[in-house]
């Protein structure tokens, strides 16, 4: 039986394909609509990952990208987990190698981005959403491509990962929320588009670089950071840093010469932290609507 | 090593840890005077005198600064003077570990 084709994506440096065995199929839309803003044009042959059942196994699924396993997954819904997490695996790996890439939130509006470095489990992802929500651009909630000549943070618009424990926060997204055969009972995999219309920018000019960071419980609070503190911290999210320490090193230090705001962000209630960063970044143009 | 401007403080990237060194205004000058003929007490008298400030006090502030340096690996060729130990308000620098983020 022929493989359903599900489409040609890029994320960042990462040109693929997927294609699903057609035992699989019920899926195949729902993967179409949750990389949409990934969807590449064009003709030729990519690098194409496949995922099928596990030759003789009920229930369990593989992963493959063109000859190479990726992995096996007890059932379809954690293959299509691993699927989405090998996609952006791939896109930090082959886009950091000759560019500063920071493990980062950015959400921009008037074409001017706002970078939000963070480490995993930090709440960038959920503070994101809340800013899209909120009329914000988006360009991601995981990596900042940034280039100069002249400085711009480039969108890697790959759909929001929304872990459990924010399912609480967005009760107008989770009937928007495609299952992926199970998937999204431990996280949500959700395009821009499914937040607020016309949300995703394609480039910006970086104009702020917020370190967000989420204790429980707390109210949220800005605070002035000195540049050189800033490149400390940002030096520590910015992926394969040892691969070219020197070169990653300056194009940090142009970047934060060219943005105007360094700050960290104690995030607590989104309505507050939201509120927050408009205040001392300037309003959104425009509120969420669909 | 390799140092980038920022708003007056000087960070430092060594290139064979791959850790950052951030130099506030004063640390700063000091660092940028130790070209590897410059001694304490040239340097020392020479900043009193363009800030005003007591010699004796540059001076002891300079030695534990350099030896601060020195100690995280910012300078070569140090030898040890007396008259350190002052509190070291001339210069403070932070020396953060590093470790790049993974993937997902």
């Amino acid at each position: 039986m022929t493989a359903r084709w599900v489409g040609r994506f890029a994320a960042l440096q990462h040109r693929f394909a997927v294609e699903v065995d057609p035992r699989g199929e019920g899926i195949v839309e729902d993967l179409r609509h949750v990389l949409a803003p990934l969807w590449q044009e064009g003709s030729g042959r990519l690098p194409t990952y496949r995922l099928g059942p596990v030759p003789g196994d009920n229930e369990r699924w593989q992963l493959d990208l063109d000859d190479e396993r990726v992995g096996e997954r007890p059932s379809l819904g954690h293959a299509v987990a691993m699927l989405l997490w090998h996609v952006n695996y791939q896109a930090i790996q082959r886009s950091s190698r000759s560019h500063l890439l920071l493990h980062a939130g950015v959400v921009a509006r008037n074409g001017q981005a706002v970078i939000l470095p963070a480490s995993m489990e930090s709440g960038k992802a959920t503070l994101v959403t809340a800013l899209v929500e909120r009329g914000w651009d988006y360009l991601s909630d995981e990596a900042a491509l940034v280039t100069d000549d002249p400085l711009r943070v480039h969108a890697y618009p790959k759909p929001l990962s929304i872990d459990r424990g924010s399912h609480g926060l967005f009760p107008e997204v989770s009937a928007r929320v495609r299952d992926l055969a199970g998937c999204a009972a431990r996280q949500w995999h959700v395009p821009a588009t499914d937040l607020r219309a016309h949300s995703i920018a394609s480039a910006a000019r970086p104009a702020a670089v917020v370190f967000p960071q989420h204790a429980p419980n707390q109210q949220p609070a800005w605070a002035p950071l000195a540049r050189s503190q800033a490149m400390v911290r940002a030096a520590n999210c910015t992926f394969q840093w040892d691969l070219d320490a020197p070169a990653r090193f300056h194009d940090l230090g142009r970047l934060l010469r060219g943005v105007e705001h360094c700050a960290t962000l104690q995030t607590g209630p989104l309505d507050e932290t939201t509120a927050l960063m408009e205040t001392m970044l300037g309003p959104s143009p425009s509120r969420a609507s669909r | 090593m390799v140092a980038e401007e920022l708003d007056g403080q000087l960070v430092l990237l060594d290139e064979q840890t791959a850790r950052l060194h951030v130099l506030n205004p004063t640390a700063a000058l000091v660092w940028q005077c130790l070209d590897g003929e410059a001694d304490v007490a040239t340097l020392s008298a020479e900043i009193a005198e363009e800030v005003g400030a007591d010699h004796d006090t540059v001076y002891r502030d300079v030695c534990d600064l350099v030896g601060r340096l020195a100690q995280d690996g910012l300078l070569e060729g140090y030898e040890p003077v007396d008259g350190g130990g002052a509190t070291g308000e001339a210069g403070e620098h932070d020396s953060p570990d590093l470790q790049s983020p993974s993937s997902a």
